[in-house]
């Protein structure tokens, strides 16, 4: 009988713990407790939401049957389809299809471009490659953005909110890309490729942007007169022409990001000469700033591959600053830098101001030093600093503009948004999470006043720790490991003497 | 009060040993090695990230080994030495005999715990941390830990030699680490804490978890006491 009621009970519990399970599945409460609220909605999202006028469907192809890790990739996406709903209130419809349930799904999924996505199991010890569906689009009037394959899920946030945003913004600004062609004119191994190191950047900016790439050679003229924004690197190989119309864009009002080196590095060869004063500094002198003709090295730097003369090396290379929050690099009133990690800024120039109106944005860490005239690249024979100092490594202008060019003295501008930033170097380095995400912030700030930019991101969750010694890690090791049992060590010597103490007493 | 009794006394039994000592020393060993020692992408110097992951990644599988070690003694040697009757027989109410035992096990296992905070707070001197991602895999940690620690209880009624009641609570671990169900998978629902959120999904289960598999051994107690002597 007692078995019997025993056993009886137990199945009730288990039941009921059944049910609450199911209810907590069904009713899910979820608290973000990460410091950018990274799995969470955030505020540039719904106030994109804010701005839909139609219905909009967000509609997740997901296949029912799945291996786990590609359950968490759907629960995940799910959650964050669910948050959209919640925010967007009636005009976003939420729709799950499992397109292999009938063939009027299938025939849809495949209509709007979607397609299987590969997945490797385990199955019996044996690799099988099964099909899955993992697929998104989202329906707004007569478009739609399609993900054949989710995104990231970290990223994912960001990949939504830029996708409604392209279907709800009819006029997407146009973001200019200007910088010189690799031709004889210009030095070879100096110039950007749009088509590949800077690729990353193009394709990012081009998920809220229209992005239009403009190659200038020396003598042709220079058309900014769509531009939304400007971006420019390599700016002193442009002529005077090519400078006058940069200015006229800036007066006009368009804001301009400057990605101006002081020196000249030829990669490839691990040289560097100083640029000659161009134009561009003269131009930049008059609008009250200069990027100096030095290099910036930092105790704060990046292990960088570097070719050696044996093969390929790991080294720690001072002329990658790695600017971080820790040492106070990111000026926390400029809205690109908010809560951002990182940024690698190769072979950058300090920047300096004669206008204090010339705010900085960027700083080095304040063990940094400078090579000026003679500038040795090789890692190993960087020379030491003679004295550290903090270096300011871009800076921001935002107001009114004395023109250079007497052609554009009419012009005078009340409104000009400048970004001058002391290399144009970062734009290769996008091996640094940090880099790609400044930029895109940067630009949206500039274009959109920071509307999706600090959406948070993956990449900014990454937090490089601050330099240290051999001895300070052995200390930290030793640490980790020594003050647990240590004080479990006294713990148990006081309880031990306490007991003892207490059973002489009462042996007494 | 009977509850608290049996706790102080099993957590005592614990500390007068050198197992209790060797476990928290062990387990702050193998959760602080991949953070500062080990010669993957996880030890922050070499990644030169503040990167907790590999620490609160440790944590499923070091669980899998230390809570059976713990909980292996919990019942079998009471079997083993025939004191469980004797404690039955003084009128304890199964139930807090249960909730007793597990209680002082739970407070080794948070102790430990407790000592390897010294891991974040140094990797927080390196860099600015993440602190509301590092309570919440802690969290996650204390919830996980209460119910495999309720699971490996359950299965120790079972059997009167430790080592078995170790080889069946560490299988049963595997398995739930293992388990290729988003649902049951212990090691997801920890992940998905130890990001930085804390999910009603998540902590339902291991609360539920925790509370079955005390009452079955709150049932299994009853049923065994009045079925056939120990």
């Amino acid at each position: 009988m007692v078995i019997r009621r025993a056993l009886f009970l137990f199945l009730i519990v288990a039941v009921c713990a059944g049910l609450v399970g199911y209810l907590a599945q069904a009713l899910p409460i979820r608290v973000d407790m990460t410091h950018e609220k990274r799995f969470s909605l955030s505020q540039p999202s719904r106030e994109v939401l804010a701005k839909i006028q139609e219905p909009l469907s967000l509609k997740l192809y997901f296949s029912s049957k799945v291996p786990v890790r590609f359950e968490i990739v759907q629960q995940r996406a799910l959650d964050l389809a669910r948050a959209y709903e919640a925010a967007g209130g009636t005009k976003i419809k939420l729709v799950i299809i499992d397109p292999d349930e009938n063939e009027t799904s299938m025939n849809e999924a495949l209509a709007i471009g979607l397609k299987k996505t590969q997945a490797n199991i385990t199955e019996k010890a044996r690799l099988e490659v099964v099909e899955i569906w993992l697929g998104m689009a989202i329906f707004y009037e007569d478009q739609k953005e399609v993900f054949a394959t989710l995104p990231v899920p970290d990223n994912l946030e960001f990949e939504i909110t830029s996708a409604i945003h392209r279907l709800i913004q009819k006029e997407r600004p146009v973001l200019q890309m200007v910088g010189p062609a690799v031709a004889e004119a210009i030095k070879p191994n100096r110039s950007h490729d749009l088509d590949s190191d800077m690729l990353p950047l193009k394709t990012e900016l081009e998920k809220t942007l229209r992005v239009k790439q403009t190659l200038v050679f020396p003598g042709e003229p220079l058309d900014l007169s769509q531009a939304g924004g400007v971006l420019v690197w390599g700016l002193h190989v442009l002529d005077r022409s090519q400078l006058r119309s940069l200015e006229e864009a800036i007066l006009r009002g368009v804001p301009v990001i400057l990605l101006h080196s002081g020196v000249e590095v030829d990669t490839t060869q691990l040289r560097a000469f100083e640029i000659g004063t161009s134009e561009a500094d003269q131009m930049l002198a008059q609008y009250g700033v200069n990027v100096n003709r030095d290099l910036v090295a930092d105790s704060q730097c990046q292990t960088i591959k570097y070719q050696g003369p044996e093969g390929p090396l790991l080294r720690e290379y001072n002329l990658f600053p790695l600017l971080s929050q820790a040492m106070g690099s990111f000026v926390d009133t400029f809205p690109p830098n908010a809560d951002l990690q990182s940024l690698l800024l190769p072979w950058v120039s300090s920047v300096m101001a004669t206008n204090p109106d010339w705010e900085p944005i960027l700083f080095s860490s304040d063990q940094a030093w400078v090579q000026k005239r003679l500038f040795i690249l090789d890692p190993d024979k960087v020379p030491g600093p003679t004295s550290f100092d903090r270096f300011c490594l871009a800076r921001e202008y935002n107001g009114p503009l004395q023109p250079y060019f007497p052609e554009n003295t009419g012009l005078a501008s009340q409104n000009a948004h400048l970004v001058v930033i002391g290399t144009d170097h970062l734009l290769s380095q996008f091996q640094n999470p940090g880099n790609l995400l400044f930029m895109n912030r940067l630009v949206d700030y500039l274009l959109r006043g920071s509307q999706l930019g600090n959406i948070p991101r993956a990449e900014n969750s990454i937090r490089p720790i601050r330099e240290t010694t051999a001895a300070e890690r052995r200390n930290f090791q030793l640490i980790s490991v020594a003050l647990a049992p240590g004080l479990i060590l006294i713990w148990a010597l006081t309880r031990s003497f306490l007991r003892n103490r207490r059973n002489r007493k009462i042996a007494f | 009060m009977s509850i608290w009794t049996i706790a102080r006394k099993e957590w005592q039994h614990q500390l007068n040993g050198l197992l209790g000592y060797l476990f928290c020393a062990l387990f702050v060993g193998a959760t602080a090695y991949p953070v500062f020692f080990s010669q993957s992408y996880g030890n922050v110097f070499l990644s030169g990230v503040a990167d907790l992951r590999a620490f609160f990644g440790a944590f499923p599988f070091t669980f899998s080994v230390f809570i059976p070690a713990l909980a292996m003694r919990s019942w079998a040697e009471e079997r083993r030495l025939g004191t469980v009757e004797l404690l039955l027989s003084y009128g304890l109410p199964e139930g807090q005999l249960v909730l007793g035992k597990f209680l002082g096990q739970y407070g080794l296992i948070v102790l430990s715990l407790a000592l390897t905070l010294p891991v974040p707070i140094l990797v927080g001197q390196l860099a600015p941390l993440d602190w509301g991602q590092v309570l919440c895999g802690y969290l996650g940690a204390l919830f996980f830990a209460a119910a495999s620690l309720a699971l490996c209880q359950f299965l120790g009624t079972f059997s009167q030699h430790q080592i078995l009641a170790f080889l069946l609570c560490s299988l049963a671990m595997t398995v739930l680490l293992m388990v290729e169900s988003t649902l049951l998978n212990f090691a997801w629902h920890f992940q998905n804490v130890a990001r930085g959120v804390l999910d009603s999904r998540d902590l339902v289960f291991y609360a539920l978890f925790c509370l079955v598999f005390l009452f079955a051994s709150r049932q299994t107690l009853i049923t065994r006491f009045w079925s056939r002597p120990w």
